[in-house]
């Protein structure tokens, strides 16, 4: 169920709260919890895997199974991931890499999402 | 000032027509069907509120469905209004009527609501309903609705202990209410076995722990309260809520279900345990099971074990979903929460024949729609009495 072997990663640009300093991804203008502005951050992409499922009837252009899972950055905010991985591999809070990343979806499409690697820690 | 009084309601039977029924062909039998049920002429009706989502992506036709099949129903000349909001369009749709009537600007409102989900295949579908998440974010990846709440069971089953029989005891109630009602899209019981062997869509959740896609209409006459209607069933609160999208707010429970929940009922002065039916938002098992929790039928956490006790079928102590629900019922997404409203009132009515709860007094209806970050875009609950 590996997703990719040659994704082109890149560095996480989340954002922090100029106000409440809260962390959030993607990058938003305004906070949603105090309405501050918010300044561009980069994360760090350290986080562990709070849930995950296996997919078995995908959307059109993504060709099943693959893995999907929320992931907690390291900073606070949680995510949807795709994970790259076997689910028999996975646990509660998992260590995972993050990256933005070209997912194959399958359909011989392209697509750029979050990616989660496993770096076998159990707390990132 | 009364409160508004349900004055009719209509439905089209809810099914896969795979393109046999048009959106506006639905849509004018269930006004139709409302205005008659009320009495009233289409000169009678000040206003109309519209509600769909998906049809117009799937079929072409995004803009003015509402004033078209207004026009093959016969009521034209009136201030038309469309309303969307996902999944909860139709009780949006309500909650707009009612608005319009407390505000005084009408006196007498429709609201119908409709979707034409299976006249493309189901790939379509699926992709149109994916526009009801995060593009970006969720259809980057190839998230699903269903792997959302996948997500929602397995977390729930860590934290709480809930189990694929008690996810698959919603199916079955919802099935076997859905048998008593010649209206719903699937009217034969499944069994347990059946629900847990069926083919997986994102583990734990089968086909069976999911809604399926649908078409039909549903359609309420709603009148501000100076004539109480022939039956007396009321809507006693109408209230809206969106998530706050909060990164640490748990994956188990929606704050939206228990805000808008909680307003309906601090405004009709009514708790949980004065609510004689429910119809709420089982677009997957799961998702009946957080909301029994969230709506106060039972306690965080408890939503497994209520819906394994027989409580939450018809007879039991908080009967939920009688007609079936989404999962049975059927979801055509514009019409689902007008069609709680209908199922509502005829219950209230004492005209639910097989699957009437008896002496029925209160129902309270309660719809989701859309998601953002894992929280819901829209949550509906209308609170009705008679």
């Amino acid at each position: 169920m590996t997703t990719s072997v040659q994704s082109q990663s890149s560095a996480l640009l989340g954002g922090k709260c100029t106000h409440c300093e809260k962390y959030g991804y993607p990058y938003r203008r305004w906070c949603s919890v105090c309405g501050h502005e918010v300044e561009e951050a980069e994360l760090s992409g350290a986080a562990t895997l709070h849930a995950w499922t296996v997919i078995r009837i995908a959307p059109r252009d993504f060709t099943a199974p693959y893995v999907v899972g929320y992931a907690r950055l390291r900073e606070g905010p949680r995510v949807l991931v795709r994970v790259d991985a076997e689910p028999d591999q996975l646990f509660p809070d998992i260590g995972l890499a993050l990256s933005r990343s070209t997912l194959p979806t399958g359909g011989g499409r392209q697509s750029v999402g979050l990616e989660a690697r496993l770096t076998g820690a159990r707390d990132a | 000032m009364p409160d508004p009084a349900v004055l009719g309601v209509g439905s089209t039977p809810y099914g896969a027509f795979r393109g046999s029924r048009t959106a506006r062909g639905l849509g004018a039998e269930a006004a139709r069907a409302a205005l008659a049920d009320a009495g009233l002429r289409p000169a009678q009706i000040d206003a109309v509120y519209v509600s769909y989502s998906l049809t117009g992506v799937l079929e072409g036709q995004e803009s003015m469905l509402g004033q078209m099949l207004l026009e093959e129903a016969g009521i034209v000349g009136l201030p038309v209004t469309r309303v969307e909001s996902a999944c909860a369009s139709g009780s949006t749709a309500v909650r707009e009527a009612t608005l319009a009537l407390r505000a005084g600007s009408a006196r007498t409102v429709l609201a119908v609501g409709v979707e034409v989900m299976t006249s493309v295949d189901t790939a379509a579908a699926a992709g149109a309903l994916a526009g009801a998440g995060d593009v970006d974010l969720e259809g980057s990846i190839g998230q699903t609705f269903p792997a959302h709440f996948a997500m929602v069971a397995q977390v729930h089953g860590r934290e709480h202990g809930t189990t694929p029989e008690q996810l698959a005891a919603v199916a079955v109630k919802n099935h076997a209410h859905g048998a008593l009602n010649p209206k719903a899209q699937f009217q034969r019981p499944v069994t347990i076995a059946q629900v847990l062997g069926a083919p997986r869509v994102a583990d734990p959740l089968g086909v069976f722990d999911c809604c399926p896609v649908s078409d039909g209409a549903a359609a309420v006459v709603i009148g501000d309260g100076s004539v109480p209607g022939r039956d007396g069933v009321r809507i006693a609160a109408s209230e809206l809520a969106t998530g706050r999208y909060e990164d640490d707010r748990p994956l188990t429970t929606f704050d939206a279900s228990r805000q808008a929940a909680g307003a309906a009922y601090e405004k009709s002065g009514l708790g949980p345990a004065d609510v004689d039916l429910f119809e709420v938002h089982d677009c997957f098992t799961i998702a009946e099971i957080i909301h029994t929790e969230d709506l106060g039928l039972c306690g965080p956490g408890e939503g497994g074990p209520l819906a394994e006790s027989g409580e939450t079928g018809l007879g039991g102590r908080f009967p939920v979903n009688v007609s079936g629900g989404l999962k049975a019922k059927g979801h055509p997404v514009g019409a689902t929460g007008i069609g709680q409203v209908v199922e509502i009132t005829q219950q209230l009515r004492g005209e639910s024949g097989p699957r009437q709860v008896a002496g029925a007094r209160v129902g309270l209806a309660h719809c989701m729609g859309g998601f953002l970050h894992g929280d819901c875009g829209s949550m509906a609950v209308t609170l009705l009495t008679r």
